[in-house]
């Protein structure tokens, strides 16, 4: 019997109709309405119904051999109120989508016929349910196989969402959308790729595979290029051509057209071994140059287009914090898995549209590869913003590499780089012993890799001296000295 | 002009590379070279934007419909319907009247009683009534008016306006947000990301409650004297290797440092309520070590004071829609009112009586209007309008724009402009022409093409301008 409209759903919710009043009379009219008979809700599915904030009503026989308990299996959309041989004994106010088992309740049968109620109440959009019966020996099977599949989920990892291609019955017509506008249709239009680039071989099939293999074709002018300048760019601060992610007209042309041919070839030839690109160009003359600027440099290629010395530019957001967990001895290398919530400042994360909250990860999950922290693009974490990571709200390829006083206050002031100063610290201290200058030289040594001079030793020792000598603990003295060393412009930047 | 054939700028200017907004030196030529000086005379050096989140009730703020009272309660006209959409209304709404009374304000139009310090600075203030926007939903409408796109993904007018004009101030930021009313926009903080543009330009957020900005406060134990001595071992090092490695990326970070010790000062100072006249602070309502819009507003003339170029206000609970007491025009309405009313005025009367607001534009208002007819969702006992993306009002001050104006007008019922709409766009256009900036040139290649505010649209609107 339903659905039974009311004022608002705590009211359809809370009000007792007719069944509940006089019990259910199923060949009568009760108020006005009359019982119907469902043989479509069959047991185990879920059935909908539409109706905003209204009652349903479902009643049925259950008969059983001989006395004993059976499981009921609900799902209901929202509201939920069941009713076992006129006994309340299931009441739950909750919003949800129907699925099958949300709820169990098991009852007393009697031999011969029981009668069951259920009261849905559906606040907005569709309304449902879902019923089935279990016995004592169906319910305890259902349990052990609820438990096996906990169990095999363990084995298997989290479960990765793919994306997958339609089959051909279920893809549907896509249009050109007249102005942008969803509602405006214009022409139906199919797959295919630019008509500026190589033409689509007709042996090729028309899906993701067709389209993987047209990409990686021999002839293709593009793919090659466009990876071995990036890899380029990474290694050397800028690409051939400047602008990574557009070779067309309105991109630059490119510094060394040749050079970026012959790279994109090896590449290819290599077998599109991406370690026998890097290592082809790591190996250079060109990229083993020293970094230094000189006055002629900086007059006439300050921007080194013409590669005349070695690249120097800002380590990313990413690889400043990953830099400073390792040479501490804290970065901890755990491939794969969850996002990961390292610290960030309270109050930072607030979430919009759900509960969900940022806790400091505690143990090794503190210190995982920034790659694994967790990223929200309403609430990206707030240092790596500051070192120009992006929001991801664009697609960036090339971000900005700027040069600023909030930076410095990260370097000194996150907790990010002040653990890592600490841990840093200490394994200096034990390298050092009874001599702060050999516990120096070794992390001068460890981070820097190269040895100090005597005057920089000198420096940080009379740091360390004068902090002990005013009354700071060691260890503190130690960490003040390794913060130093994590925020040396020679430290932060690649030369 | 492509950034090889032509050194930037900037690189000459060294003096402007060490500020918040400075990109590496090497860097600057990502996209092409910002103007980082106007096209032509600013009327406004900086801005206050008090974006109310949520979209308040100008209806029943400054656009007083006697017609509204009149068919209180009865079916909205049909042709209202026609080809419409709203957020949540269904069936056909019934209109209705404004719930609260009216006062004359010093403009000589009538304003809500709620407001009534707001009434004595409308001499001062140019209200536009035709407000209209393409967007029904909060984030899409935010993203819109803010970033020129209704999607995520684009810079923030404050972003521009850093990136365009750089910053006034070596201590402090050029684009601050604060944020008041216990949430954030439904945009999030892509509200005043940066977008494409060089992150420098993002909005820098003053919190309200721990440290004004993140990780300025030292740990325990380094207090600022042992701060400083750090602070030379660094630069002893790092001026070791400025000599040997001749970059002047080096020389910049040595600066940056210096800075950011200067600013471990110069915010704290900055944002000390408690050492404004106690006459200020209670013209503001404003109360030391709380959260509040009344803070916020007079940490806004602080800052502008001190040269920061684009204070972003956002404060919420405006979303007045009427399911019950937390949103609706009897209850929450009169407390949102209260809570602006004072602060407000009192922003408008401070800059004035300083002689600042003569070049510091000040703009208030919603993401978009509140449509004539109560929502009833759900049969809701509570008054309340829906999303109105037709027609909206908006409150702008100083900084070049008209004193005492009203700009355009709507349909008897507040349903439609009938007179001189103006766009989101147009909004934004102006906002730049005051700041000295031509919105059609101030652009920024990105994935291939030039990227500006207002999009391919929007018009400076002469008729706002004194």
């Amino acid at each position: 019997m339903g659905p039974i409209a009311a004022d608002s759903f705590d009211d359809a919710r809370e009000r007792r109709f007719a069944p509940e009043i006089d019990g259910v009379r199923l060949d009568q009219e009760q108020a006005g309405r009359r019982w119907r008979r469902r043989d479509d809700f069959v047991d185990g599915r879920v059935h909908n119904w539409r109706g905003d904030n209204s009652a349903f009503y479902l009643h049925r026989v259950v008969t059983v051999e001989r006395d004993g308990n059976v499981t009921l299996s609900l799902g209901s959309d929202d509201a939920i109120a069941v009713w076992w041989n006129g006994r309340s004994v299931l009441r739950k106010n909750v919003a949800r989508a129907a699925r099958p088992d949300q709820d169990r309740v098991v009852v007393d049968a009697v031999a011969g016929d029981n009668e069951l109620l259920l009261k849905i109440t559906n606040g907005g959009g569709p309304g449902g349910f879902c019923f089935e019966l279990w016995g004592a020996a169906e319910a305890g099977l259902r349990q052990r196989v609820r438990e096996l599949e906990r169990e095999l989920d363990a084995h298997r990892g989290p479960a990765v969402p793919i994306m997958r291609e339609l089959p051909a019955a279920k893809r549907r017509t896509t249009h050109v959308h007249v102005r942008g506008s969803f509602l405006d249709q214009g022409e139906v239009v199919h797959a295919d790729t630019p008509k500026v680039w190589p033409p689509f071989p007709d042996g090729f099939p028309r899906n993701r595979l067709g389209l993987a293999k047209w990409l990686m074709a021999a002839d293709n002018p593009l793919t090659a290029r466009v990876l071995a300048n990036r890899i380029w760019s990474e290694l050397f601060g800028r690409g051939i051509v400047t602008t990574l992610e557009d070779f067309g007209t309105q991109g630059e042309p490119p510094s060394h057209p040749h050079l970026l041919d012959w790279l994109a070839c090896e590449f290819v030839d290599g077998g599109w071994s991406l370690r026998h690109l890097l290592r082809t160009i790591v190996l250079s003359a060109t990229y083993g140059q020293s970094s230094r600027l000189t006055d002629a440099h900086l007059r006439q290629d300050p921007d080194n287009v013409w590669l005349a010395r070695g690249a120097a530019f800002r380590l990313s957001a990413e690889q400043l914090r990953d830099q400073a967990l390792a040479v501490s001895g804290l970065l901890h290398v755990q491939l794969g898995g969850p996002s990961v919530m390292p610290p960030q400042p309270e109050g930072v994360w607030m979430q919009i549209y759900s509960g969900e909250k940022w806790r400091d990860a505690e143990g090794p999950d503190r210190y995982r590869r920034a790659l694994y922290t967790f990223w929200r693009r309403t609430s990206p974490h707030p240092a790596m913003l500051l070192f120009d990571a992006q929001s991801r709200e664009a697609c960036v390829l090339r971000r900005s590499r700027s040069n600023t006083p909030l930076q410095a206050l990260v370097l000194w002031n996150d907790p990010q780089f002040l653990e890592p100063a600490r841990a840093l610290g200490e394994l200096a201290s034990d390298r050092g012993g009874r001599d702060p200058a050999r516990g120096i030289a070794w992390m001068w040594r460890r981070c820097l890799l190269r040895e100090p001079t005597p005057t920089e030793v000198a420096r940080l020792l009379d740091l360390f001296d004068d902090e002990r000598a005013r009354g700071l603990s060691a260890t503190y003295a130690w960490s003040l000295v390794a913060s130093v060393v994590l925020c040396l412009d020679e430290f932060v930047t690649r030369r | 002009m492509t950034p090889k054939a032509q050194p930037s700028r900037r690189r000459f200017l060294g003096d402007s590379a060490l500020s918040l907004g400075a990109l590496a030196l090497r860097d600057l030529s990502a996209a092409g070279d910002p103007t980082q000086r106007p096209h032509h005379p600013a009327r406004a050096k900086s801005v206050i934007y008090m974006h109310m989140e949520g979209a308040p009730p100008t209806l029943d703020m400054f656009d007083r419909k006697p017609a509204l009272d009149r068919h209180d309660g009865e079916e909205c006209p049909a042709e209202f319907l026609e080809q419409e959409r709203f957020a949540f209304i269904k069936g056909h709404p019934r209109l209705l009247g404004h719930p609260h009374g009216w006062i004359r304000a010093s403009n000589g139009e009538e304003i809500c009683e709620l407001f009534p310090h707001l009434a004595q600075q409308m001499e001062s203030v140019t209200l536009v009534r035709s407000m209209v926007t393409d967007q029904f939903n909060h984030a899409p409408a935010e993203h819109l008016l803010f970033s020129g796109a209704p999607r995520p993904g684009r810079p923030s007018m404050g972003a521009w306006l850093s990136y365009g004009l750089g910053s006034e101030n070596r201590d402090l930021p050029a684009f601050v947000v604060m944020v008041s009313g216990g949430a954030l926009p439904s945009a999030g903080k892509a509200l005043w990301g940066a977008g494409f543009l060089p992150s420098v330009h993002q909005g820098v957020e003053f919190r309200s409650f721990g440290q004004p900005v993140l990780y300025l406060d030292n740990p325990v134990g380094v207090d600022r004297a042992r701060r400083r001595r750090t602070l030379d071992a660094l630069n002893d090092l790092n001026r070791m290797h400025e000599r040997r490695a001749g970059d002047p990326e080096t020389t910049a970070r040595i600066a940056q440092f210096e800075l950011a010790f200067r600013m471990q000062a110069s915010v704290p100072e900055a944002v000390d309520l408690a050492s404004e006249p106690e006459e200020v602070r209670d013209l503001y309502g404003a109360t030391p070590g709380r959260a509040s819009f009344a803070n916020n507003c007079l940490l806004a003339r602080r800052l502008v004071e001190r040269g920061v170029r684009f204070v972003h206000l956002f404060d919420a609970g405006w979303d007045i829609h009427g399911t019950g007491p937390n949103d609706d025009l009897l209850t929450q309405f009169p407390k949102q009112a209260r809570r602006l009313d004072r602060p407000l005025a009192a922003l408008i009367a401070d800059l004035d009586r300083r002689g600042m607001l003569d070049d510091t534009l000040v703009v208030w208002g919603g993401e978009f209007g509140r449509t004539p007819m109560n929502e009833a969702r759900n049969q809701a006992g509570y008054l309340g309008r829906d999303h109105h993306p037709h027609c909206f009002g908006m409150l702008l001050a100083g900084g070049g724009v008209k004193r005492g104006a009203v700009i355009g007008a709507t349909d008897d019922l507040g349903y439609r402009v009938v007179d001189n709409p103006i766009h989101v766009h147009d909004l934004q256009a102006t906002l730049l022409h005051l700041c000295g900036v031509d919105h059609k040139q101030l652009t920024y290649k990105f994935q291939g093409r030039d990227f500006r505010l207002t999009d391919v649209f929007g018009k400076v609107r002469r008729e706002l301008l004194a």
